[in-house]
């Protein structure tokens, strides 16, 4: 009896949907776990493009200020793109969700090779540092004077 | 094993990646295990040198500076919550690996849950950087 179906019951969300051919569709769950992450990006984005204006304000508009805030201004700029790319997917009618995820995929990448390249400099400037500290400390101990 | 992320309308476990698709998710996964790898440098070195002159200033004050000591925790934690962003980026990186290479539903899914940790740090650190400006443009 409870096998046969029910010609009267109310239509299953998403079942009157058809997909198109060789489209991606997320579950609603995680469509919704990559709107949150989204809505994070945004949030920090901004958050930091904030801050380094009001920096930029505060310390007044020169050379080092722009290049200081164009340093730490470009990899939030690429996290709020990103957000806003990702959050597209958070639209269920949007049709095919691989297209937006790889928009968000591409900005996420040129937002983390910015900052890689940060931290590579920084580690490398660290490396010379106590290379050239140490050659400078032998120099000094080689020719007497500590 | 049941694959949850995608709609089961479809039928695939697979995302559809062709090649281009694959090569723009392998770079960014081998960008986020090099920021992490590089951030997990930094963040130790720090954290190693920070606990350090911690150690050395509990020494030095004894009991009776113990309440000025709490204060200096704060780098530490702050250190340590770096350390954790680099570790969950890393993560990230190795499961968005998994998606370029096998189109696994489910490690997009771990992918996107680690970087929700990693983008809950930056908010709260943009939060503090907008404070911190805030009070330095009042004054």
């Amino acid at each position: 009896m409870s096998e046969q179906p029910n010609p009267y019951a109310a239509p299953i969300r998403g079942s009157e949907h058809t997909p198109a051919p060789g489209g991606f569709r997320l579950s609603d769950d995680l469509r919704k776990q990559i709107a949150s992450v989204a809505r994070l990006m945004f949030a920090a984005g901004g958050l930091q493009i904030s801050a380094t204006t009001i920096s930029l304000i505060n310390e007044g508009i020169s050379i080092p200020t722009l290049a200081s805030a164009a340093l730490t201004g470009v990899f939030p700029l690429f996290v709020l793109l990103a957000g806003i790319s990702l959050l597209a997917i958070a639209k269920r009618d949007e049709g095919n969700d691989l297209g937006a995820l790889l928009a968000g995929f591409r900005q996420l990448h040129v937002a983390m090779v910015v900052k890689g390249v940060m931290l590579i400099l920084v580690v490398a400037l660290g490396l010379f540092g106590i290379v050239a500290a140490f050659f400078f400390a032998k120099n000094f101990v080689t020719n007497g004077i500590l | 094993m049941r694959r949850s992320g995608m709609d089961p309308s479809l039928g695939s476990n697979k995302i559809p990646l062709d090649g281009d698709g694959s090569e723009v998710v392998r770079r960014f996964a081998r960008w986020l295990r090099i920021v992490g790898s590089a951030q997990l440098g930094i963040a130790s070195v720090a954290l190693a040198l920070v606990g350090l002159a911690v150690l050395c200033s509990m020494a030095a004050a004894g009991a009776a500076g113990g309440f000025a000591l709490i204060g200096s925790m704060v780098p530490l934690v702050i250190l340590g919550v770096v350390v954790l962003q680099a570790l969950r980026l890393q993560a990230a990186g190795e499961q968005f690996a998994e998606v370029a290479n096998e189109g696994d539903i489910d490690s997009l899914e771990f992918g996107f849950a680690r970087l929700k940790t990693v983008f809950v740090i930056d908010v709260v650190i943009g939060a503090l950087m907008l404070v911190m400006q805030l009070f330095g443009a009042m004054k």
